[in-house]
């Protein structure tokens, strides 16, 4: 039972190590991976970069590749754990950040922030994650309530109010880029899921909002596993289920605002990643919330990696690759449902 | 002893119990039995902590259940409910596991004593051969015996169960009953049983009480309250009941007359 999980860790390191080199390698500029190697090597020691290494790839890479890498990477292991958070929450396989609108919702607050406080988005580098947070809190909690019949959440009532309630955080944000133009075209770059700010401030502005919530969802697979059985039994069990779900959502939504904070509104990664850990390693959450952070950061840094390469020079919003990926797989997941093998 | 002190409930402002007052003592099965709407099932919903109820208490030595978090509480009642829905990716042994959810940190890692008591329940309810098989691919029986165990591994003084035998056969109606019975007296359990089958609550309950529109209509050993007449006043049909050689009793349906079968005049 043990060294199952062991390989399937080990495994997941190994392909986001890959996941990360390539991502760091790999541009408009390729690194040679020696030169990459001796780079991130100096850098690890804090010693300055070696004289024969053109100067213009230390750049390259401290300013702009592990920058944009970390924020990417952040995003996905986001939006993996917090998918796996929100289906163990909801006992529903389709429910991610996504569908459930909470994304859009972020999007709404991060905009909102920028919007009201008209000085652009350098200004408000703080804020707009805590705006994002609150936005994905009220969408969630509006969803939830709008879709559970009998304390129970069927999966058409979610989809539905998730649909719901994302297109109308979706028309609000619209709306509110409309009435400001000049200080929003950037947001809107963003909200299309591609093309993040440049440098590592958005990354230290996510982080706390990061590690907080996945300390959290890190820690919560026991209650997950008990809460799989409904809230009733969960109770009759021990489980104070009312408060273990508030905890469990607060956290996964916090990841969230942070995935959507600075990289948009990107489909799919929760819902796919945990999908395809379930099938492979079981359901036991304690090892699914570990398992989808990896393997979300692991396929947000490929599909990343797509989206700069496939038109290169021109970057696609990720958003794009996901969705291209992942809508055929969600109908898939959906056509094997229907023959009675879920 | 588990006392049920003048325990009233209600959906909204429709009252469901009007003062129950019941108690179960160590090594006994109470069952509860009554037609459809009677509140059996409330009454447990209650009991376990499920439905606040609007007054009353149940209490055992002394302290009242209703007004403990649910983590103490599950530290005294464990709950059997009806197999339905379960999550079909957890091992027998998994979930047997989360029984000790009440003494497990929220981490949930398992200590000795844990493992023990999961090791104990399993065995038990000779569940040890089907430990590591996947709960989607029990038969209901089997998935009925995995949720006693869980229960037994809450290692709890009062056992409380939903009609444990819905959806079975005759076979493993024998099979769970017979474990309730054994297990009460083998671990000193307080037993509180809802029971559609009078047939069967009498055959594996020592007392039995009759539910009736939110009350206890009558309570006692199964061949003293299964009369003819309260039997018919309070399902409101006609029964015919049997003694067996040892004076139990055997509920029989009398099925109204059919109209006649010769073809009506012309």
């Amino acid at each position: 039972m043990r060294s199952p999980f062991r390989h399937a860790v080990v495994l997941n390191l190994v392909v986001l190590a890959a996941a990360l080199a390539l991502s760091v390698a790999v541009g408009a500029v390729s690194i040679p991976p020696r030169e990459l190697a001796r780079l991130l090597w100096a850098g690890m020691r804090g010693a300055a970069a070696p004289s024969d290494v053109p100067a213009f790839m230390a750049v390259i890479v401290f300013k702009l590749r592990l920058p944009h890498t970390a924020l990417v990477f952040l995003t996905g292991s986001a939006l993996g754990s917090s998918g796996a958070a929100y289906q163990g929450v909801f006992r529903n396989p389709l429910a991610d950040p996504y569908l459930l609108g909470v994304a859009s919702g972020a999007g709404l607050g991060a905009v909102a922030a920028i919007a009201l406080q008209g000085g652009g988005v350098a200004a408000g580098g703080f804020l707009i994650p805590a705006a994002a947070f609150a936005g994905a809190l009220l969408t969630v909690a509006l969803v939830y309530a709008l879709a559970r019949v009998n304390g129970y959440v069927p999966t058409h009532t979610l989809i539905l109010a998730g649909v719901a309630v994302g297109a109308l955080a979706s028309a609000v944000t619209s709306f509110l880029m409309l009435q400001s133009e000049g200080t929003l075209r950037r947001a809107i770059v963003y909200l299309l899921g591609g093309a993040p700010l440049n440098g590592w401030k958005p990354v230290l502005a996510v982080l706390p909002y990061w590690l907080a919530g996945e300390a959290i969802l890190l820690v919560s697979g026991h209650p997950l596993n008990v809460l799989q059985f409904g809230e009733e039994q969960a109770q009759q069990l021990g489980l104070h289920a009312g408060r273990a779900k508030l905890l469990i959502l607060g956290a996964a939504s916090l990841v969230t605002a942070a995935a959507v904070a600075f990289a948009g509104v990107i489909g799919f990664v929760g819902l796919v990643v945990p999908h395809i850990a379930r099938l492979l390693w079981g359901e036991d959450y304690r090892r699914l919330l570990p398992l989808s952070l990896l393997g979300g950061a692991s396929v947000l840094l490929l599909s990343d990696l797509l989206a700069r390469t496939l038109l290169a020079p021109q970057t696609l919003p990720v958003g794009i690759v996901t969705a291209l990926f992942g809508a055929p797989f969600f109908l898939w997941v959906l056509q094997k449902a229907k023959r009675g093998r879920a | 002893m588990l006392q049920i002190r003048g325990l009233t409930a209600a959906y909204g402002e429709h009252e469901v119990l009007h003062g129950v007052t019941l108690d179960v003592a160590r090594g006994e099965v109470l069952a509860l039995a009554g037609p459809n709407g009677a509140g059996k099932s409330t009454l447990l919903r209650v009991v376990s902590g499920t439905l606040p109820p609007r007054g009353g208490a149940v209490l055992w030595a002394g302290r009242d259940l209703l007004k403990m978090p649910p983590r103490e509480r599950a530290r005294l009642a464990a709950v059997v409910p009806q197999a339905r829905r379960l999550p079909p990716m957890f091992t027998v042994r998994q979930a047997v596991a989360l029984g000790r959810t009440a003494y497990l940190s929220w981490l949930g890692a398992l200590g000795e004593s844990d493992r023990a008591a999961v090791a104990r329940a399993l065995a038990q309810t000779d569940l040890l051969p089907l430990a590591d098989r996947l709960l989607g691919h029990l038969s209901g029986g089997e998935q009925q015996r995995m949720l006693l165990a869980r229960a037994l591994a809450q290692e709890t003084p009062v056992l409380l169960l939903d009609e444990p035998t819905t959806h079975l056969d005759l076979r493993h109606q024998a099979n769970i009953l017979g474990l309730v019975r054994r297990l009460s007296r083998e671990r000193r359990m307080a037993v509180l049983m809802v029971m559609h089958d009078l047939n069967l609550a009498s055959r594996f309950a020592d007392r039995l009480a009759l539910f009736a529109e939110g009350r206890v209509v009558s309570v006692g050993e199964p061949a003293k309250v299964l009369t003819a007449e309260a039997v018919r006043r309070v399902y409101g049909t006609p029964v015919e009941i049997w003694r067996n050689g040892d004076g139990r009793p055997l509920i029989d349906l009398v099925p109204e007359p059919l109209p006649s079968a010769r073809p009506p005049h012309r």
